[in-house]
């Protein structure tokens, strides 16, 4: 990469950054401006005090989870990918799973600059047809597919759709690398075994650093073994 | 007045549709901004378009439980917020939570209750509201430093950085995939994820085999529906 190679990465990243900044803001002020506008114009008299005190559970709840959350999906998809699908939700079940496969299939590795590249264009579709489904259903189909979808034959398709998406995802890259995936599968597993699998879920914001750092630091000490065959790092300054 | 003439008032349904007009609209915009910086990288417009259909058609099937969710909650909320809700930040469970913490808060068995009036109905707007924004906080204030500093990081371990965010991503799949592969209790969700993985696996070779790209392209939409048609047939013969 030479000068003007960085110079024009570092002018993206600083576009995608303001971007994300300024839209974040509007948006959050479009939210909210939704109930103030409600509460305004049909003259309803709440309490900001009890407001607070049913969200302070929510807050207590969600806002370190959004933390580890966001720093956690950053090195995946991107600051990008970040503040899109903070905005549009459903990160885990929808925006990283087509983030990586939209990765694997461009053949460009998630953390690298064609990686933020891709990612920020498979959410951002994601988002999209997922804000026109809930259009058309709101408007048209929801009344008519809803009886089909809430069929009790489909019900264990529906309930099962995780751990469905979690096995097409993850084997691709297990199988691709085999020796960064034994430490952290093990340690999950064995916290499964201990805790049990519904406390793992229930804090899965809180262990996933810690799984997070553990599969870093053994993929670091492989790496410096020499353990790992070096493909050349792509994105990266040459 | 009756809280749904104001849960289906024009004016509900202006405030909803400019928020989600903005968000689709801030999707446009990142995606043209990497599309324009794909380009002048040389990833190849054609690898992009088919991240680009691939996350879409990927996306059209964890949205359906969203639409099935959306329907539940406009019996109770009105036609138009859950519609906001469920296209931005929340997820389904959260906005029901959210609803329900205000209703009980309020004294009342929960949303279906009769006694829920415009005063909670506002009240419950304004908690799901507020309750979930902070990864949206988190990336207004944090996520440039969180970018620069990570990319100054980079830049001087070059070699490292594929190994690491490989590590960062397998070690995020593994936690979230051991809840379901050691839920020896719920063994459809393990049938579900062994199906998917399977199918990926098959879909690489009979890609690789026929010389039919597509069936790899598609890889993990038809995973996922293997997946999740295992979990039928399966409930239905054990």
């Amino acid at each position: 990469m030479n000068n003007s190679d960085i110079e024009r990465s570092r002018a993206f990243d600083d576009k995608i950054n303001n971007l994300g900044r300024i839209t974040s803001i509007i948006s959050l002020a479009l939210m909210v401006s939704v109930p103030l506008v409600i509460t305004i114009f049909n003259k309803i008299q709440v309490s900001a005090g009890e407001i607070m005190a049913s969200a302070s559970g929510l807050i207590a709840m969600f806002a370190p989870m959004a933390i580890v959350e966001n720093i956690s999906y950053y090195p995946i998809i991107g600051a990008g990918g970040v503040y899109l699908s903070c905005i549009t939700g459903n990160i885990m079940n929808m925006k990283l799973p087509s983030a990586l496969s939209g990765m694997k299939l461009a053949g460009v590795e998630p953390g690298s600059s064609e990686g933020d590249i891709i990612s920020i264009i498979c959410v951002g579709v994601s988002s999209f047809v997922t804000v026109t489904i809930l259009m058309l259903s709101m408007f048209i189909i929801g009344k008519y597919i809803t009886p089909y979808l809430s069929q009790p034959i489909l019900q264990p398709a529906f309930a099962n759709i995780m751990p469905s998406l979690l096995g097409a995802l993850v084997t691709p890259f297990v199988i691709k690398s085999v020796k960064v995936s034994v430490v952290p599968f093990a340690l999950s597993i064995a916290l499964c075994f201990a805790l049990g699998g519904g406390y793992v879920q229930r804090y899965q914001s809180y262990f996933l650093p810690l799984i997070m750092v553990a599969s870093v630091f053994a993929a670091y000490c492989m790496y410096k073994r020499g353990m790992l065959a070096l493909k050349p790092a792509q994105g990266a300054p040459k | 007045m009756n809280y749904l003439e104001v849960a289906n008032s024009n004016l509900m349904f202006f405030m909803c549709t400019l928020v989600i007009a903005f968000v689709l609209l801030q999707a446009v915009l990142f995606i043209k901004a990497a599309w324009k910086r794909g380009a002048e990288m040389g990833i190849e417009p054609a690898v992009m378009k088919k991240a680009m259909t691939n996350a879409g058609l990927f996306s059209v099937i964890p949205s359906l439980p969203i639409v099935v969710m959306l329907v539940v909650l406009t019996v109770n909320l009105g036609q138009y917020f859950p519609w906001l809700r469920l296209s931005v930040v929340g997820s389904a469970t959260y906005e029901n939570m959210a609803a329900d913490i205000v209703a009980k808060a309020s004294g009342l068995a929960g949303i279906a209750d009769p006694r829920f009036d415009l005063q909670i109905f506002t009240m419950a707007m304004w908690v799901m509201s507020i309750g979930i924004i902070w990864g949206i906080v988190f990336n207004i204030f944090f996520m440039k430093s969180l970018d620069k500093f990570s990319k100054k990081a980079k830049a001087s371990n070059s070699h490292f950085i594929p190994v690491l965010s490989g590590a960062l991503f397998i070690g995020m799949l593994a936690l979230m995939s051991a809840p379901y592969i050691t839920d020896t209790k719920n063994t459809t969700a393990i049938v579900s994820f062994i199906s998917a993985a399977v199918a990926v696996i098959l879909c690489g070779k009979v890609a690789k085999a026929s010389g039919v790209k597509a069936i790899d392209e598609f890889s993990l939409p038809i995973s996922l529906i293997v997946g999740m048609a295992s979990a039928i047939v399966y409930t239905n013969t054990f």
